[in-house]
């Protein structure tokens, strides 16, 4: 089965970082390609062309769930995926220190973009500074977006408020 | 209501539904209930150009549909962790990718389920 080429790519990575794992693969009539990967536990990853790799960090999701994180690079799915599907992880947050590490930048580089000291930059990974617009700017200085919905019962009804707190811009 | 709370909602109206008699008509069910679920209870917008999850739970939808070989006539829907088959009588199941458990598992109007359609090698 010929795959594209980025997709190819990302199943190389993933071999780089997993050693080889049980891993299928389907397309869609539309161009998608499916790629379940069964090593600890299974997880799908959906390819799109001109949108990346789409995974879900979560242990199972709910019938008609989209995917949780999107990625771009080939590479770095592959190495988000390793981290998921590590040994001896029972769960896999996404950490803002996982984060930094799949865009391979260190504490100090990513401290010289923010102008901010190294030390202020492991204050926030520790979690001792967790106002959103911190977390936000830490997203941006790795060239990434940051949303947070906020769904908020209502008194009184069973409806439910969609707030979006945060919306950056890619940097 | 939780995600939980409507998809047990959905598959209880599925379950409940009168069978279906063609693919179109089994894939329109399964979508209009499951559209009215969450317009009801999900409290966000439908928008189902949205790859990224927004909090609901949508269909199937047409680009992640599949023929698989074993069951060559049925047209496979792919969402995250699940399948949702629907034959050309009508029938349909849904089941998780992982394990393989049965979400539901309906017939179509000629009484036929999914598995009748499959291709033995």
């Amino acid at each position: 089965m010929a795959y594209p080429e980025i997709v190819q790519q990302f199943l190389d990575a993933i071999t780089r970082h997993l050693g080889k794992i049980d891993t299928e693969l389907e397309e869609t009539r539309a161009g998608y390609w499916w790629i379940d990967l069964r090593s600890r536990r299974h997880l799908a990853v959906e390819w799109r062309p001109g949108r990346g790799f789409g995974l879900s960090n979560r242990r199972s999701s709910h019938y008609g769930e989209g995917p949780s994180e999107i990625f771009q690079s080939a590479d770095r799915a592959a190495r988000r995926v390793a981290q998921i599907l590590a040994p001896k992880r029972d769960n896999v947050p996404v950490g803002l220190a996982a984060v930094r590490e799949l865009y391979e930048m260190t504490q100090a580089q990513l401290a010289r973009k923010l102008a901010k000291g190294q030390p202020a930059i492991s204050q926030i990974e520790r979690g001792r500074d967790s106002k959103l617009e911190t977390i936000e700017q830490f997203i941006n200085g790795l060239g990434g977006d940051s949303s947070l919905p906020i769904y908020l019962t209502q008194s009184g009804g069973g409806k439910h408020a969609t707030a979006k707190l945060a919306r950056a811009a890619r940097a | 209501m939780t995600k939980t709370e409507r998809i047990r909602l959905f598959l209880g109206q599925m379950a409940a539904a009168a069978a279906s008699g063609s693919h179109d008509e089994a894939y329109t069910l399964i979508a209009t209930t499951l559209t009215a679920v969450e317009d009801e209870h999900s409290g966000v917008t439908n928008n189902p150009a949205m790859w990224e999850t927004d909090g609901r739970l949508y269909p199937p939808q047409p680009d992640s549909a599949a023929l698989p070989k074993e069951y060559p006539t049925v047209i496979r829907y792919r969402s995250v962790d699940h399948w949702t088959y629907v034959a050309p009588n009508g029938a349909f199941r849904i089941e998780i990718v992982a394990s393989h458990k049965v979400l539901i598992d309906r017939p179509g109007r000629d009484g036929r389920l999914v598995e009748a359609f499959a291709v033995r090698e």
